[in-house]
């Protein structure tokens, strides 16, 4: 693919991700609250510290659509480039975010703080209010985090991070924590209120976001997005194996490094911001290889975009459909992605070529 | 191109982990404007020692200089840009056209946006002439013959430029022509004061095209020289066996003939 048509599509994409925010923010369950392109400019306004705003109701509700829509959009674009740069690395096109172990340390992190909320941890007071949330943020994306570089210094070894290796590591790893969680969720069963927090956290979430979570997933789509420039044809490279890459000139060391920690910190973000959404990461760098090629210099940047645009679409196609938010955002990504993604499949011949 | 680069190595020893020593201490200059080449049975160590003098595998013991500075001192795109290395074969075959793959070979010289200019297009459309692949440019690699593959993996290798070319079997997947066409080419480089190294086991190829031949065996340099030293029929016999006669073509070049067993 020419710049100039990856342009024209990374253009397009962002103006339909921005129509589509804009609707998001129109229309939500509570049609009472239904915005006219004018509200939606006052509201925005408001936002940014100008005018009066809408009326106070009708201000919040707008104000946590907008939320709602950056969050969706920023995880969409976090799982998606993730995927499809750990696909790269991996040069196995079954990679996913969740391999580095995050989705285990995320889990495991907003799992003990809804414990500690829920009055589990004795002499902790934990916060209340918007601050519970925040909480609970807080200790998925430091789960997150930490479980994943444990992987990355377990996998390291003697030195060189070995691609095999840190797969195995990262499976085994999931499989720990999972097993724990699993332990965990049978002790709790009795307590019906916090399995019920422990599980709706665990589907993935997209209510009640608040700016720290918009701000979350921003900083994660800003740093996969930085490192893009620097991944991208080295991606390319590797294809033909690590040693060839070497030999071109392709210092392998740092890519791996840097895919490892931009994928790390933009999963924990997404993870931490909104639970697990299954699927993303795996479904739209498919999809675009299929679509668009296989070429990390055009896969990786549309692989960001296409990925807002898919869980925003997503997010809105069910209200559109139902009428309201009924199923989990992650729940709907493995119920409608995954046939769209069995019928691509049965009808594509190769799995796109650069 | 830079073109005169030495490349040299030091008291190399080269190991791998689970199998031990494949290389006890070798020491070994490769010139420019010479063809070298490497010659042993399967596991005397060719590849192993190509790729590290191409930097790929660090040395256990002693060290690879480039101009007299050793190659771990190096960035790994400042050995690519001196240092093109042909693999046998590629782990895996990259989903691309053959013009994609070969542009590859420009990695080390594109800028911090990695955008190929005309120059890295220019390069590339001569490497594809000069490897006879010009007609398969817009082919996926996965629908080229084995033959056809390797020459795309010498083009690229032309496209990098590099003054050092070192090549692991280039010819072994080709037919005859496109054998001597690859062999004039390596030649025709080192006539121009490339440094060129490459390793066979076709013996008769090898004395034909190599100003030096490099005898690996039993983890050392069993003997190197111009073609008719290094391959004497004493090191011919030790190495390859009593059933390979060594005798001379009219104008003394060494020629090897296999012989049938007489039990058959």
């Amino acid at each position: 693919m020419s710049r100039r048509s990856l342009a024209l599509l990374l253009l397009a994409g962002t103006v339909l991700w921005a129509v589509l925010t804009v609707l998001q923010v129109q229309v939500g369950e509570a049609a009472r609250f239904s915005f006219s392109l004018r509200e939606v400019g006052i509201g925005l306004a408001r936002l940014f510290g100008n005018g009066e705003g809408l009326e106070p109701a009708a201000q919040a509700v707008f104000e946590l659509r907008v939320w709602r829509g950056l969050t969706a959009a920023g995880v969409g674009a976090c799982l998606a480039v993730s995927g499809a740069m750990l696909q790269g690395l991996f040069r196995n096109g079954l990679a996913e975010p969740a391999l580095l172990g995050v989705s285990g340390g995320a889990n495991l992190g907003a799992t003990l703080a809804l414990l500690a909320l829920y009055g589990y941890a004795r002499g902790f007071v934990p916060p209340s209010g918007v601050g519970a949330g925040a909480f609970v943020t807080a200790m998925a994306f430091a789960g997150a985090l930490a479980t994943s570089l444990l992987v990355l210094v377990i996998a390291r070894g003697d030195g060189q991070i070995d691609v095999v290796r840190l797969l195995l590591v990262g499976v085994a790893m999931n499989t720990v924590i999972l097993g724990v969680l699993a332990a965990m969720y049978s002790l709790l069963l009795h307590d019906a209120e916090v399995s019920r927090a422990v599980r709706t956290w665990t589907f993935g979430n997209l209510d009640d976001r608040q700016p720290v979570h918009a701000a979350m997933v921003c900083a994660g789509v800003l740093v996969a997005a930085a490192a893009i420039p620097f991944v991208a044809t080295e991606l390319d490279l590797l294809a033909g194996g690590e040693e060839d890459a070497a030999a071109l000139g392709v210092s392998t060391g740092s890519v791996k490094v840097v895919v490892t920690l931009a994928t790390a910190f933009a999963t924990a973000c997404a993870f931490a911001a909104a639970g697990q959404i299954a699927f993303v990461g795996l479904l739209v760098p498919h999809v675009l290889r299929l679509l668009t090629g296989a070429s990390h210099r055009t896969l990786l940047p549309l692989s960001l975009v296409a990925g807002a645009v898919v869980l925003l679409g997503l997010d809105l196609a069910q209200l559109a459909v139902l009428g309201k938010r009924t199923l989990h955002t992650g729940v709907l990504m493995s119920v409608v992605g995954g046939p769209f993604f069995l019928a691509l499949l049965a009808r594509a011949g190769r799995l796109g070529s650069w | 191109m830079v073109k005169g680069v030495a490349l040299s190595a030091r008291g190399l020893v080269l190991r791998y982990r689970r199998t031990g020593d494949v290389l006890r201490g070798a020491d070994l200059d490769l010139r420019a404007g010479e063809v070298v080449a490497f010659v042993g049975l399967n596991g005397a160590g060719k590849s192993t020692l190509l790729r590290a003098l191409a930097g790929l595998l660090a040395p256990a013991e002693g060290t690879v200089l480039l101009d007299g500075r050793p190659l771990a001192a190096r960035s790994r795109a400042e050995c690519a840009r001196a240092i093109a290395f042909v693999p046998q074969a590629l782990a895996a075959l990259p989903p691309a056209t053959v013009r994609r793959f070969v542009l590859g070979g420009r990695y080390a010289h594109l800028d911090f946006w990695r955008t190929p200019r005309a120059a890295d297009h220019a390069a590339v459309e001569r490497a594809l002439h000069a490897a006879d692949i010009l007609g398969l440019r817009d082919r996926p690699l996965a629908e080229l013959s084995g033959g056809e593959l390797q020459r795309a993996m010498f083009a690229r290798a032309l496209a990098q430029e590099a003054g050092v070319l070192l090549c692991d079997e280039p010819v072994a997947a080709l037919d005859l022509p496109h054998q001597l066409g690859i062999l004039d080419l390596l030649a025709g480089l080192a006539g121009e004061g490339c440094t060129v190294a490459f390793s066979t086991h076709d013996l008769n190829l090898a004395a034909q095209y190599a100003d030096r031949v490099v005898v690996l065996h039993g983890g050392a340099i069993r003997a190197q020289g111009p073609p008719g030293e290094a391959l004497d029929a004493g090191v011919v016999r030790e190495v390859w066996g009593a059933r390979v006669c060594v005798d001379r073509t009219a104008d003394g070049r060494v020629r090897i003939t296999p012989a049938r067993s007489v039990s058959w």
